[in-house]
Parts: structure tokens; C-alpha cells; sequence
């Protein structure tokens, strides 16, 4: 119910839902006056006329984002071909090329997962999110690109709150050299 | 960019409504580093040693009967097969090389040796059907089998093959 669109690229636009009004902070509704001051006219009713303008303003609370969990790839023994290992925003995994898929062997307490964000601000408010094309996990003697990040939300509770998770693909050479890899990537949460 | 990401939720938890007009510019979007992890381990290999075999030796086949060779190498016949004086036994082996201390499975098949147009099958038997490499990621294991001969085999050198495979655990 939370996504309403995907733009394409990397940018992604969530809706969160138009529930709990009630905690849309108050419109600060303030009445303007628009004063005119009678000139020199000593006029009758008819020369002079007064109304009242509104004017509003409202404050949303700002929008922020905070990482709570690694994007993991898993455990993968290095292929004899290259290949692709894709993590989805669920934490399901698929695999092209000489990559077998790093559920075939013992992931121990580092199985693939997505990673997850929470972002915060105005209930209600939607959101455009950005990720980076590619990012780079380095290991001594070795590195390899995530490439093709996704974005799904997960849930929208508590009121103010939406969990998005992002998936990848990592791309696993022939040659890559044995180890742990890790880095990191920039996602960016812009209201719209 | 991380204290405005940290003023921001302060401000949240505290349900404040702000009485200044915050317009755009911060608060109107935020970023978050994520990290990122995979492991990569070394592939799992099998190496059969050229001068290893699985031996069933020299018999005679009598009516026909069976030779079992354990996997560590010790021969026994049943049925009227009587192995001659001097046959020796042996139990094949393999090395397998990986990750260290990573487990593994062993899985090993059947097959026939033949002799001119003579076949007789085998069965096969690892050591083990799970063994674990040693922290230098090495380990090895040994094959035994048994060959079921007819009484009607005609004397001869026979030979097969079978398959060995070792799977990550």
C-alpha cells in the first residue's frame, strides 16, 4: 500500500499512507489584516472597503534516515566462471553465471539479507529515495561492485515511520581472491 | 551530515512542533550510509592421486560371489570368489583442498570394470560422508567397494571408473 511509484534509475518514491490525520501537526492558520488606513477621505460608506485575507503555514517534521541493518551477500565460494549473486528487497537470493548461489553452503550467522533503513518525518508525506549506481566491497587483495540496487518498503508503523529494505546485485569474478568484503553506499531521502 | 540527521530525530522523539518556519533546504531531505557485506571463499577441489586405485586384486570367481575392500584397504570375498596368493587390496583416496575448517559432504558412485565385453559392477564407500577441511584447508579420504563377480567372468585385467564429488556443506 506504500509504494506509489518507481521513477526509474535509482530514484524511488514512496508514499507512506494518508492515515492518522491526526497527528498532522495544526495549520497555523493566521489571520492577516489588511489595514488600510483612511487617507483623507471623509467619504461615506461606499468610498472605503475591508476584507479579511488568510494566510497559512504549516510544519512538517523533518525528514531523516537511519541504517539498521547490513545489505549481506552471504557466504559464496569463488565460481569457477564469473557471476552475478542478487539479494532482493526481500532477502531472497538469485544468481547468474558460474555463481551457484551462497545458500548452498554453510552461511554460519552471515547469511544474505537485504539491507534496511528507517526513515522518519511527517505522516503522510511522501518521499523520494536515491541510491548510488554502483558501490564497491573491498577485501584485502580484492574488491567487487553491487550494482542494480532496489528498494521496497516494508512497514509503515509506527505512525511517522516507514522501513525500506534494499537488495543489490554483486558481481563475483573468477578470480576473486578469497576473504570479507565489506563497504558501504549512500542513500538519500528527499520529501517530495 | 550525520548531526543534522541526529537533530532531526531528537526532535521527532520529543514530538516538538517547531515554531520556526522551517522551510526546504535541511530537513527537507536526509542521508544515511549503509554498509554492505559478502564473503568469499575459496572453491572446494577433489584431487585423485595417480598411483591410487580401488584394488578388488587377483581372484578366482568359482560359482561367483563378491570382493570387499573397506575403505581402509583390507579385502574379503564371499561366495565361492577365492582372492589367489600375493593379490593384494587396496582402498582408493582422494584429497580435497578449500576452505579451512569449512565442512563438506562426500558423495561417491558405482560403476563397472571391464574386460573385453565383459562388465562387472561395484558399489563404492567413502570413509566418510562428512568430513570437515583442516584450518590449512586441506583433508583427504579414502574409497572403498564391492565388486560383484559372476561365475562365468573369463580371466582377464579389468578396469572402470566411478565418480567422487565433494560439496560445501
Amino acid at each position: 500500500m506504500l509504494i506509489a511509484a518507481r521513477n526509474g534509475g535509482n530514484q524511488h518514491q514512496f508514499t507512506a499512507s494518508g492515515m492518522l490525520m491526526r497527528q498532522i501537526l495544526p495549520h497555523l492558520a493566521v489571520a492577516a489584516i489588511l489595514a488600510l488606513a483612511p487617507t483623507v477621505a471623509q467619504a461615506a460608506p461606499g468610498n472605503t472597503r475591508t476584507v479579511s485575507g488568510t494566510a497559512t503555514a504549516t510544519i512538517i517534521r523533518p525528514i531523516a534516515i537511519a541504517a539498521t541493518a547490513s545489505l549481506r551477500f552471504g557466504v559464496i565460494a569463488r565460481p569457477s566462471t564469473a557471476g552475478t549473486l542478487t539479494v532482493s528487497t526481500t532477502g531472497a537470493v538469485t544468481t547468474t553465471g558460474g555463481v551457484t548461489g551462497s545458500n548452498a553452503i554453510n552461511q554460519g550467522a552471515l547469511g544474505p539479507r537485504a539491507g534496511t533503513f528507517r526513515v522518519s518525518g511527517e505522516p503522510g508525506a511522501s518521499f523520494v529515495v536515491v541510491l548510488p549506481p554502483t558501490a564497491t566491497v573491498t577485501a584485502p587483495g580484492g574488491s567487487m561492485i553491487i550494482s542494480l540496487f532496489t528498494v521496497g518498503a516494508l512497514t509503515g508503523s509506527p505512525a511517522g515511520t516507514l522501513d525500506i529494505a534494499v537488495g543489490g546485485t554483486l558481481a563475483v569474478s573468477a578470480a576473486q581472491t578469497p576473504g570479507a568484503y565489506s563497504g558501504t553506499y549512500q542513500i538519500t531521502v528527499t520529501y517530495q | 551530515m550525520n548531526k543534522i540527521l541526529l537533530t532531526s530525530a531528537i526532535a521527532l522523539a520529543s514530538a516538538t512542533v517547531f515554531a520556526t518556519p522551517a522551510l526546504a533546504a535541511p530537513g527537507n531531505t536526509a542521508t544515511a550510509t549503509g554498509t554492505a557485506t559478502a564473503v568469499i571463499v575459496a572453491p572446494i577441489t577433489i584431487t585423485h592421486p595417480t598411483t591410487a586405485a580401488l584394488g578388488f586384486g587377483r581372484f578366482t570367481t568359482g560359482l561367483g560371489g563378491s570382493v570387499i575392500v573397506s575403505s581402509a584397504g583390507v579385502g574379503s570375498v564371499t561366495g565361492e570368489v577365492t582372492l589367489v596368493p600375493g593379490s593384494t587390496n587396496s582402498a582408493d583416496s582422494f584429497t580435497v583442498a578449500g576452505d579451512a575448517s569449512r565442512s563438506f559432504s562426500i558423495a561417491t558412485t558405482g560403476g563397472n570394470v571391464t574386460s573385453g565385453a565383459t562388465n562387472m559392477a561395484f558399489t563404492t564407500a567413502p570413509s566418510a560422508t562428512t568430513l570437515s577441511l583442516s584450518t590449512a584447508g586441506a583433508a583427504t579420504f579414502t574409497v572403498g567397494g564391492t565388486l560383484t563377480v559372476s561365475g562365468t567372468a573369463p580371466a582377464g585385467s579389468y578396469t572402470g571408473s566411478y565418480t567422487a564429488t565433494v560439496t560445501y556443506n
